[in-house]
């Protein structure tokens, strides 16, 4: 697929997007691009910003198939993956497939079940399939993780671990949305519009599966210079060294911040990656990597402070001037 | 020189070709005009004799001159026996045009309000005579006199302190915008040398490939114009992958110049794209330049001539529209800086006088009859050389030195009107006032009105005064004796008025004063300046005028105030940043941070674990020392010094040593803290928490 088919059909899935979610039309974007990225997304936010019917919307688009699971402090692991289940008629154990087995898991308030049950989708992200009593299933293709949840600071949460934060490509934070969005909102509801009902929206399927995986494999025809992998590893490796930050991003950020830079120069009608994609997405894509000082924290320095610098210290590629 | 050719000169110079008849006999003489030749004002004026109350004597220079009574002004007139040529008198009509709109503009003729200033109340003989032009000067004059009387009665313009703090404000800003802007090209370079001597010590040993070099030496150069030669030189020599990164680098070079975007390592192009968001127009055509560069610089374009050409055209344009902004900028700020203070007052309404009494008439009709008009502020040191007539009313005061300047500059072949006596330069001329005032109404001479065409009558004051002047050109003069003369001074001529009364705004509102004044005064001059009150009150430098306006110490103090706050404060060595807020935290912080910690990782049984272990030892030590004993004994020893009942502190040490093992701890952190708080009483107990 070339940029500009690819750059059509993401535009045009953003927009049918942003038709239920009014106002969000970045966070689409984001999101969107960890989708054709291969890649699952975090989003942080309070409830009722719309993060739910963001995804909902979005596998309606897409035409991916869609679970949701809301991660409960009792929820069990098996919940999530499924597992053996002894079938008396047949006398044998038979494989009951949990949600995962699906193409796009809404992980609803991830935060709020336990860290056993958090690390059951460890697997199935990284490796997309799932192993139960030593059998191994392939997840569907494509599958993606979009996981919400709750500021950490909220009552009830379990702060996601490390190993688990480093599977996600990128970590979005929701606001609250303008005034003059919010009256927007208000406005979409006097009208009709119920969250519930997107098919009375008469939201297009702009995608299907087969183009979705046309696109994903499309990126890798986007060339990348070097001077753009070294301002990559410049900027991972800056996060190491930085004095406020305790644990810093991983290889596997770095190939994320690749990721998301090819797929967004996809979607801007561009075959090959700008510094500006890579500077633009390592925000998204390292927060949630940065493990701080606790010193730092006192200090209310925040991830997004450190990425900052770090941006503003690294030299970007072929600066002319 | 004669006397007949100094007043043909002075005719000429004053393009009074009505003079010209009473001497043109001499004239024609000394210019050796043959028989047949076509006629000059000279000989055209040879018909033009004196009128019944001409005084040959007084008028004409010579005995020689033979004026005649039917004299018509021709363009004939205008032509001279040496080729020069001047002008024929005024059309009364064109005079009549210019006068009535600018006695309109003036309040004291047609706002029936008007309060005559004290004054000024003199001129009020000429409201008669005035109020067919001026309706509201009659009124003026009855109305009750304001008080007080204003000090300056003339010269109704701006305070001159308050332009003397003007100028001196204007030349602080100047200068402190010099002093900024070099300051800001000193930063940087500074910051640029910074940079590459940052970029230098920074290099990584990988990054020291041809690739990367490349840039880092490209670095220094900041210049716009020497990028875009070497853009242009480069793509001469076929490299135009280095023809578009220069042409992309001068114009991000410009576009920082002009304040647009700041340019930085660290900014992609895609940061300056967002930053021109508030020049929508520049912000597409940079997008479009950086969508070229981008895909060359990192995507598979190949750089080709047709490339380069593309950026070039685009980055010329979009540098242009950003040069005529920024120019545009600086034209406004221009203008308005040199009209106001860089250029002297021009002779406005307001700055020449608005009363009755000012002279913005005499002003206005003056410029209109001249390229330029000007007040003189400055004192009389040296005169421009484009000048070539100042007008000297009576309110001037001039020291010796400047009257000195001024008969050295009329010497050199200038004109000066004085409507002033007991000066150095009259003096010289031998014109003083009469001892006696007219007591008939001052008319013109006869040889000048006969080249008018029309009657020309005056209107002054109730017995204005006369002159005494010996061998001058008498313009108009009564009973008394002349009221307006010219004479020959060195290679210059000089009017003399004995005083600006006649020169005022209600004087010239009044019968066809204006109509003279604009013939014998206005016309036929390039630059004329005007010498009044004003003169001498302007500064030399900006010192002075802080002087006068008394703000030297003022200003010294503040100037102190910043040379100290600079040395407390103390020049930066880097980029200004916010400063870190790196205060010193209290023990106990650390502890509630490392709490924190452990809190958000659910560790509390690991704490416990720790810190029950640590107890337990210690309670052993302190209270069954050197003994192998059990919880149970311990529990017992502590229950029976504490007083506690046993099976709490049993259950204590239970709970503390159930916590060493982690896996199966199931109680809360809640129970965790608790349990520690237990622990720690019990220690309190048996001799410290330490």
């Amino acid at each position: 697929m070339n940029a500009q088919l690819f750059s059509q059909g993401f535009q045009a899935a953003v927009a049918e997007v942003s038709r239920a979610l009014v106002g969000q039309r970045e966070l689409v974007e984001q999101v969107l691009i960890a989708v054709l990225a291969r890649g699952h997304v975090l989003i942080e936010g309070v409830p009722g910003l719309g993060k739910t019917l963001l995804v909902r919307t979005l596998a309606h688009v897409l035409g991916a198939g869609f679970r949701r699971i809301q991660f409960t402090p009792d929820l069990m692991p098996t919940d999530v993956t499924g597992g053996n289940i002894f079938d008396q008629k047949r006398g044998e154990f038979v494989f009951n497939a949990g949600p995962v087995f699906t193409q796009l898991l809404l992980a609803d308030e991830i935060n709020r079940a336990p860290a056993k049950t958090q690390s059951s989708l460890l697997e199935a992200m990284q490796d997309r399939s799932v192993t139960a009593d030593g059998e191994t299933r392939q997840l569907p293709e494509p599958f993606f993780v979009i996981a919400t949840q709750n500021p950490v600071e909220s009552q009830g949460t379990y702060p996601l671990p490390e190993a688990q934060l480093d599977r996600f490509l990128m970590k979005l934070n929701v606001t609250h949305p303008s005034r003059e969005v919010e009256e927007q909102v208000l406005a979409n509801y006097l009208n009709g519009f119920d969250p519930s009902k997107l098919e009375l929206l008469g939201l297009r399927r702009v995608l299907d599966v087969p183009a979705l995986l046309e696109m994903q494999a499309g990126l890798g025809s986007v060339r990348v210079e070097r001077g753009i992998l070294s301002y990559i590893t410049d900027l991972v490796a800056r996060t190491r060294a930085h004095p406020s930050v305790f644990l810093g991003a991983s290889p596997r950020a770095s190939i994320s911040l690749l990721q998301s830079a090819r797929a967004r120069a996809m979607s801007e009608g561009r075959d090959f990656v700008i510094p500006d994609d890579v500077k633009v997405f390592a925000p998204a894509v390292l927060r949630h990597r940065l493990i701080l000082h606790p010193d730092a924290e006192l200090e209310n320095i925040t991830p997004d402070n450190c990425i900052d610098s770090i941006l503003r210290e690294a030299k970007v590629p072929q600066t002319s001037a | 020189m004669t006397r007949s050719a100094s007043y043909r000169r002075f005719s000429l110079t004053l393009g009074l070709a009505c003079c010209l008849s009473a001497t043109g006999a001499v004239a024609q003489d000394e210019a050796g005009l043959e028989e047949g030749t076509t006629p000059t004002v000279e000989a055209a004026s040879e018909n033009a004799g004196p009128t019944d109350g001409a005084r040959a004597g007084e008028t004409a220079p010579t005995e020689d001159a033979a004026p005649t009574d039917d004299a018509e002004p021709t363009d004939a007139a205008a032509a001279t026996a040496d080729g020069t040529s001047t002008r024929p008198a005024l059309e009364r009509g064109a005079v009549e045009g210019q006068l009535q709109p600018l006695l309109d503009k003036h309040a004291f003729c047609r706002k029936k309000d008007y309060r005559m200033p004290l004054g000024e109340r003199k001129l009020c003989d000429l409201s008669e005579a005035a109020k067919s032009r001026c309706p509201g000067i009659a009124e003026a004059c009855r109305a009750a006199a304001p008080e007080p009387p204003r000090e300056r009665r003339a010269f109704e313009g701006i305070d001159m302190n308050l332009v003397s703090l003007l100028r001196t404000l204007v030349w602080v800003v100047v200068i402190g915008s010099i002093a900024l802007v070099v300051f800001s090209l000193l930063k940087r370079l500074l910051a640029v040398k910074d940079t590459d001597t940052e970029d230098e010590s920074k290099a990584e040993p990988d990054a020291a490939t041809d690739e990367a070099a490349a840039p880092a030496s490209l670095a220094v150069e900041t210049d716009v114009d020497r990028l875009l030669a070497r853009a242009r030189q480069a793509a001469t020599n076929g490299d135009f992958a280095s023809a578009v990164r220069d042409a992309y680098a001068a114009l991000l070079r410009k576009l920082d110049r002009d304040g647009l975007i700041e340019v930085h390592r660290s900014k992609t192009n895609g940061d300056y794209r967002r930053a021109l968001s508030h020049t929508p127009l520049v912000q597409s055509e940079f997008a479009s330049i950086v969508r070229t560069v981008e895909s060359i610089q990192f995507g598979s374009e190949q750089p080709s001539e047709q490339a380069f050409q593309s950026v070039w055209q685009k980055v010329l344009t979009l540098a242009g529209r950003s040069i005529s902004s920024v120019l545009l900028l600086v034209a406004a700020f221009s203008s308005s800086a040199c009209d106001e203070f860089d250029r002297e007052p021009s002779a406005s309404a307001l700055g020449c006088g608005e009363t009755p009494g000012g002279y913005s008439v005499l002003c206005e009709l003056v410029a209109a009859h001249s390229t330029s008009v000007k007040r003189r502020i400055r004192q009389i040191d040296k005169i421009d050389e484009d000048i070539d007539k100042i007008i000297v009313l009576e309110e001037a005061l001039l020291d010796g030195d400047e009257w000195q300047v001024l008969d050295d500059w009329v010497k050199a072949g200038h004109t000066l009107v004085l409507a002033t006596l007991s000066n150095p330069v009259s003096e010289s001329l031998e014109v003083s006032l009469a001892s006696e005032p007219c007591t008939t109404t001052p008319t013109v001479d006869s040889t000048v009105q006969a080249s008018y065409g029309t009657p020309t009558k005056l209107a002054t004051s109730r017995r204005p005064m006369a002159l005494v002047a010996d061998t001058s050109w008498v313009l108009s003069a009564c009973d008394a004796g002349p009221t307006l003369v010219g004479k020959a001074h060195g290679e210059g001529n000089v009017l003399v008025l004995p005083n600006s009364e006649f020169l005022t705004n209600v004087s010239l509102a009044a019968a066809d004063n204006a109509y003279f004044a604009a013939n014998v005064i206005a016309r036929d001059s390039v630059n004329v300046e005007v010498v009044g009150e004003w003169t001498g009150s302007g500064s030399e430098s900006p010192l002075d005028a802080m002087n006068s306006a008394h703000l030297t110490p003022w200003l010294l103090q503040l100037l102190l105030v910043a040379i100290l706050l600079g040395l407390w404060k103390g020049p930066h060595f880097g980029l200004p940043r916010d400063p870190i807020n790196s205060k010193r935290h209290a023990f106990v912080e650390h502890i509630q941070a490392l709490g924190l910690k452990y809190a958000r990782s659910k560790a509390s049984g690991h704490v416990l674990n720790n810190y029950g272990a640590w107890a337990l030892s210690r309670l052993f030590e302190r209270v069954l020392p050197g003994a192998r004993a059990t919880l149970s004994e311990l529990s017992a020893a502590l229950a029976k010094s504490t007083g506690r009942e046993e099976s709490d502190v049993l259950k204590i040490l239970i709970a503390a040593k159930s916590a060493q093992d982690e896996a199966h701890d199931t109680a809360t952190a809640e129970e965790h803290l608790k349990t520690m708080r237990e622990l720690e009483s019990l220690l309190k107990a048996a001799g410290g928490t330490r």
